[in-house]
């Protein structure tokens, strides 16, 4: 989780402008089949990944994803060359699922990277959930600090199990393990959901209204950010209307 | 007596069909449950380095067999579906994932919950298994349906998704049966009264 401290964007924009971003970018990246529109969507999304302040795991993900590209277009190739029935032409389209991929995994690091417990809580305060599911949401986002430090007690305890010739290995730690992680969490699950029931039993259900002072500044940013990405969501639109129309022309 | 969530809080009979008839102990275990197969299944994929085969199928045993957990601690409708919502808007809001997949995850929710009804309610022996089993299945399926859209023009792409979606579901069988032995265990020990 990274402090939201310094002079980015997306810290400062709302998790539901994020959401939508996320969400209407994957859309387009779904229905869109055109490369350059994809490729477009693709720079943009890249770029908005890359204002979040943190750019190093943004360049990680998008190298990652050329290297598995090459990749995957060397091994068809190298089948080709050997098996006939794999020989393809290499067309644009084909790059269209890693620009669908670069689209959506950038769109979504940016709700990973910036999210904060404090911003889930305070989301979760604002949005008009029903009651029962507010309780239900707000129950599991209290959960999650305790259970990470949980977590982190039974990796521990796993790495310490394994014998010394497998640590060089990682997955190899992971054989037999289910008993070795399932047990634990279900015991701590078992008695924290007890905890929790009781302790809201002694309480009663608490609704809270939405606190007045959440930490929302700047709304121009969303709105901002969002004509923008309508901007870009239309010319990639129109660039994919035009491949369609060339390509019936032709 | 039964005091149930949604009539503690005074919201009408839609909502209370919506939201099951959860007690609030029933309610907690359900958050409590989904939070702990979600950060879970994370905890794994980053212990074992990454996504390889057996961390992938390591993930999906524990999240299955959590979820077997929980049904049988609650027998009750929309426990499923709540469960399903909760693991998703989690993925949603911590890792900015599952945009797409999280209503898809509620309908699976849903058909496992119509299919335990189906096949002898909350109450019967095998109704756990039985809907966490269709819940993976309907889930898995979806994933799947969504990785072939993205992936369209690439046939043998889509295939390389298949197989990792397999892998996963292969996971989920063995947690169907890993849950069972560990619900025994937990009755064994005391643990689990239901």
């Amino acid at each position: 989780m990274q402090d939201c401290s310094t002079l980015d964007i997306a810290c400062r924009l709302d998790i539901r402008t994020k959401l939508l971003l996320g969400f209407g970018g994957g859309v387009a990246a779904l229905v869109l089949t055109s490369p350059s529109a994809l490729g477009l969507l693709a720079i943009a999304a890249t770029v908005y990944a890359l204002r979040h302040g943190k750019p190093r795991p943004v360049i990680v993900l998008n190298l990652a994803l050329v290297v598995f590209a090459l990749a995957y277009f060397g091994a068809i190739e190298a089948l080709g060359a050997v098996i006939e029935s794999f020989r393809q032409p290499l067309a644009a389209t084909s790059l269209s699922p890693f620009l669908r991929g670069a689209i959506v995994a950038n769109l979504m690091l940016v709700v990973g990277l910036t999210m904060k417990f404090s911003d889930l809580r305070e989301a979760l305060d604002r949005w008009p959930l029903p009651p029962p599911l507010r309780v239900l949401a707000l129950i599991a986002a209290r959960c999650v600090p305790s259970l990470m430090k949980d977590l982190a007690l039974i990796r521990d305890a796993v790495l310490l199990r394994r014998p010394t010739w497998s640590r060089a290995v990682l997955p190899l730690a992971l054989v037999g393990a289910p008993r070795l992680i399932a047990v634990p969490l279900v015991v701590g699950a078992l008695r924290t959901s007890d905890e929790l029931a009781v302790a809201a039993e002694l309480k009663g259900i608490e609704l809270r209204p939405a606190p007045d002072g959440n930490r929302r500044r700047e709304p121009w940013r969303d709105v901002a950010t969002i004509a923008v990405a309508v901007v870009v969501l239309l010319v990639a639109c129109g660039l994919h209307v035009a491949a369609r129309i060339g390509g019936v022309s032709s | 007596m039964r005091t149930t969530v949604a009539r503690n809080l005074g919201i009408d009979r839609v909502t209370v069909w919506l939201w099951g008839e959860l007690t609030i102990r029933e309610l907690a275990a359900v958050a409590v449950f989904a939070t702990t197969a979600k950060i879970s299944s994370i905890a794994i994929a980053l212990m074992g380095g990454g996504m390889n085969p057996l961390s992938l199928a390591l993930k999906n045993v524990v999240f299955t067999a959590l979820l077997v957990v929980l049904l049988t601690k609650v027998r009750r409708p929309r426990a499923l579906t709540l469960f399903a919502l909760t693991t998703a808007l989690i993925s949603l809001l911590l890792l900015g994932r599952g945009m797409f997949l999280a209503p898809a995850s509620i309908v699976a929710g849903l058909v496992g919950e119509l299919v335990v009804e189906r096949t002898g309610g909350f109450e019967a022996r095998w109704a756990p298994i039985v809907g966490a089993a269709v819940f993976d299945l309907v889930s898995k399926s979806f994933s799947l349906g969504l990785s072939l859209a993205f992936m369209r023009e690439q046939e043998a792409l889509a295939i390389v998704a298949a197989i990792v979606i397999g892998i996963g579901y292969a996971g989920s069988l063995a947690g169907l049966l890993f849950g069972r032995v560990l619900v025994k265990e937990l009755r064994h020990a005391g643990l689990l009264h239901a």
